[in-house]
């Protein structure tokens, strides 16, 4: 342990001190960034490790050396270096969706439809009115929302409803393959973290339409953004299922350097996303699932990607922990611990209710709530919508509120589940 | 479509196509295959789709993709110091370092001497910054790519003492070009600072810097990390000493050489980061040679006469520096005089230095350098495998 924290004390040293030291004007533009990304890499998959002795999961020690080294405490990894990171931030981000498609079976799906069905029902069902009346018992204290009439604060509570039952399936499949968990408890949690994904996006449309209209009466639900969100869901799934079908023929016809074909057609599928306002994880989600279930390819392909899929995980998380915005979580802490707290009571009694109609083993109704309680890349950008859609100040309070609980779900999460896949016994190698 | 799609895809299609065509190319002609292997088409392809063609590949796409692009140039850099393992030189004949260094070095002196005379005369200027160019132009020029060779090696069964020699020159011969240009960036190092007045001091910075993180790779690496966490670690090493380098205005290259060179002294560590290493280098290499296309400008008028004063200075630096080896220093064999011939080959070491002397400098100083380069490979390439497989032929080293 000694040893690992000597390891990563020197690069810091090295680059703390050289540039005061050597006092220099006008260093090369974006020369700051490479060092902050290879120091990152270097120090965040250390600290990784240093968490593992704790039993705590890598990632946890990722996003922990991200929020270190982020802008609100060491900045070292500046505003400005993790902007200039996004691009490989969202590589990043494509590759884990990719290989969460590529983990999902179809025969697994078909075998778990029930438990899945009922799970996923009771968490919409009980999370998303949980959720709306614990946000209207808080509100009268809340300020910024105590003197929102009972109308709008209800569109507020059902749409800050719909952003609680998000997960992330990044930190899910980060956390599967840490643990190299295998099973049914394993694959249950990953569906029901991915199928979630998609209802979630099609739920916030509609909801965001009926909370609009609540504040701006001109703006009343419009049957177009709801059909806006099913045209991005398919055109997701179908633009990722050609791109499935591309990477299978390229293994099959061609075999050579896969790695480098899959980062360029990664990057291509970015650009096609951003032209065509998809949802990215979901076309790399599509494209892994396809090539696992209609080819005989999926093993050569997560083989592939796996090769390389530690730097990917250390960086996504890391910068992940480098955007939490701490001051925000510091100012509204209180509410953060209420929301969080009963975000994760809402999704135990979900996937409990769910489980229990549905007839589902045991440990699935009562450990599968943790796969869900981390929260990520999508959650913000549906924060940022409704800071779009509602304006100010409501929006803006309402976002905040949710990358606050966004802070604490993500540093929760990854632990939780991965003690939850202990349980379940289907950790087949722990690390340290 | 975007400009960045249209690269993306052209790009795609480019690369699935030559990895269908390569394999079917390489059995019945080795000429032809040679064009594609040595990733001559990627180079046209940035040239296709760079500012002055398409602007497919524009310089704000070139900012974006920095940090791989310094990882490029680190990996490069890495790669070469991990071949510099002093045991596994020392097996060879005891002249053959010898050898590759005089040659090398007097390709270096023709090269850089020839270039500075043609900048100054055609130019009509001098001082430092035509130096710098010269010295630059040396570097790139006196180093040989194993690219060749090792194809004569690979499809046509090439063996024999020559065959070896060429193998062990074209395997070290960067090391000069590498420290002429890490020593260059040193020397005309154009940052300020309070602590540091002289290029030498910068060059010392440099290798302290680069000591200090090779001996902390060297420790990582025997610290019992897996594979995969040990190509994790490389990877942030590389692009952590790269952005350093580029912090401070010296050669990510020559910096990841020692960082590798310091490595390689050690067994076991040298021989897992050999097997991490190669599997990066042709994907980085491939992606530097698309970029170094997109980022050419054509040469002006004057500046034709200098890039024809460089080709004609580097064809004469090989074989006099490959004449004089043969005639001075005794291998234990006889050497043809004309072994200057096979030693023309020009790729991905001479391409890094050109390329990161472009990132530094800009401007049309580092037109010119890129411009040499990229014609050099173009021409010299070729030059050399038909030379190479008519030499060894009459050698009889290829039946």
């Amino acid at each position: 342990m000694v040893r690992l924290l000597v390891f990563i004390a020197l690069p810091l040293l090295v680059a703390r001190l050289l540039d005061p030291w050597l006092g220099l004007e006008n260093p090369l533009p974006g020369s700051d960034a490479m060092v902050a990304l290879g120091f990152t890499t270097i120090c965040g998959y250390l600290a990784g490790r240093l968490l593992g002795h704790f039993s705590l999961p890598r990632i946890t020690g990722y996003l922990l050396a991200g929020i270190v080294f982020g802008p609100h405490l060491m900045n070292f990894l500046s505003t400005t270096v993790v902007e200039e990171l996004q691009l490989i931030d969202r590589i990043a981000l494509s590759l884990i969706a990719l290989t969460a498609g590529g983990e999902l079976r179809l025969s697994q799906l078909r075998s778990q439809m029930k438990t899945l069905g009922g799970m996923l029902a009771g968490l919409i069902l009980i999370c998303l009115l949980g959720f709306m009346l614990l946000l209207m018992l808080v509100a009268p204290f809340t300020p910024g929302l105590e003197a929102l009439p009972l109308v709008q604060q209800l569109g507020v509570a059902a749409l800050m409803g719909v952003v609680a039952i998000s997960a992330s399936p990044a930190t899910t499949i980060a956390v599967i393959t840490e643990t190299r968990a295998r099973g049914p408890f394993t694959s249950l949690t990953l569906s029901l973290t991915v199928v979630l994904d998609i209802v979630v996006v099609l739920l916030f449309a509609l909801v965001l339409g009926l909370a609009r209209g609540f504040f701006h009466p001109t703006g009343a639900l419009q049957l177009g953004t709801l059909l806006q969100a099913v045209q991005e869901i398919f055109f997701s799934l179908g633009v990722g299922t050609l791109l499935g079908y591309g990477i299978a023929l390229y293994l099959k016809a061609i075999q050579r350097d896969v790695f480098l074909f899959i980062m360029g057609s990664i990057l291509l599928s970015m650009e096609v996303s951003h032209l065509l306002h998809l949802e990215l994880i979901l076309v790399f989600i599509a494209a892994g699932f396809w090539v696992e279930n209609f080819t005989p390819l999926g093993e050569r392909l997560i083989e592939e990607i796996e090769r390389y899929s530690l730097p990917v995980y250390v960086i996504f998380f890391a910068i992940a922990g480098a955007s939490l915005n701490l001051p925000l979580l510091a100012g509204v802490w209180l509410l953060t611990v209420v929301l969080v707290s009963g975000r994760f009571a809402f999704h135990w009694l979900g996937t409990w209710l769910g489980g229990r109609l549905s007839a589902a083993p045991r440990l699935h109704r009562r450990f599968s709530w943790m796969a869900l309680s981390g929260q990520a890349g999508i959650t913000l950008g549906l924060a940022i919508l409704i800071e779009q859609a509602l304006g100010e100040p409501t929006g803006r309070l309402v976002k905040n509120l949710l990358i606050g609980g966004v802070a604490a779900n993500q540093i929760l999460g990854p632990v939780l589940y991965r003690w939850a896949l202990v349980r379940a016994g289907e950790v087949s190698e722990l690390p340290d | 479509m975007t400009p960045i799609l249209g690269f993306l895809l052209v790009l795609l299609i480019a690369f699935v196509t030559v990895n269908f065509v390569a394999p079917r190319l390489r059995e019945s002609n080795p000429l032809v295959s040679g064009v594609v292997v040595s990733g001559i088409p990627f180079l046209v392809l940035g040239i296709i789709l760079g500012p002055k063609v398409s602007n497919f590949l524009s310089r704000d796409i070139l900012v974006r993709l920095e940090p791989l692009v310094s990882l490029a140039l680190g990996w490069i850099g890495l790669i070469f110091g991990i071949q510099l393992r002093w045991r596994n030189v020392k097996r060879f004949p005891r002249n053959y370092l010898l050898f590759t260094s005089i040659q090398s070095l007097v390709a270096f002196a023709v090269i850089g001497g020839f270039s500075f005379w043609a900048l100054r005369w055609l130019q009509g200027t001098g001082g430092r910054e035509v130096l710098e160019i010269a010295l630059v132009l040396g570097a790139v020029g006196c180093v040989t790519a194993p690219i060749t060779i090792g194809r004569a090696v690979a499809t046509l069964g090439a063996r024999g003492r020559l065959t070896h020699l060429l193998q062990f020159v074209s395997g070290l011969d960067g090391f000069w070009g590498i420290l002429f240009a890490g020593v260059g960036s040193a020397l005309f190092n154009p940052l300020k600072s309070p602590v540091i007045h002289s290029g030498w001091q910068w060059f010392l910075l440099g290798m302290g810097l680069a000591l200090l993180m090779g001996v902390y790779l060297l420790y990582l690496l025997r610290s019992g990390f897996s594979a995969e966490e040990n190509f994790l670690l490389l990877l942030g090493l590389v692009v952590f000493v790269s952005g350093a380098g580029f912090y401070l205005h010296l050669s990510p290259i020559f910096l990841n050489m020692v960082v590798g060179m310091v490595v390689a002294q050690s067994r076991i560590p040298a021989t897992q980061v050999n097997r991490i290493v190669v599997t990066m280098e042709k994907p980085l290499y491939l992606m530097l040679l698309v970029f170094a296309g997109a980022m050419w400008n054509p040469a002006v008028l004057p500046e034709v006469g200098i890039i024809a004063a460089f080709l004609l200075a580097r064809l004469m630096g090989k074989l006099i520096g490959g004449w004089i080896s043969a005639r001075w220093i005794p291998v234990g064999f006889p050497v043809p005089a004309r072994i200057g011939h096979l030693l023309l080959s020009f790729g991905g070491v001479s391409l890094a230095i050109a390329f990161n002397y472009q990132l530094f400098r800009g401007g049309s100083a580092g037109g010119l350098v890129i411009s040499a380069t990229i014609i050099g490979i173009i021409l010299f390439d070729e030059l050399a495998a038909w030379n190479t497989f008519r030499l060894l032929r009459q050698e009889g080293e290829i039946s």
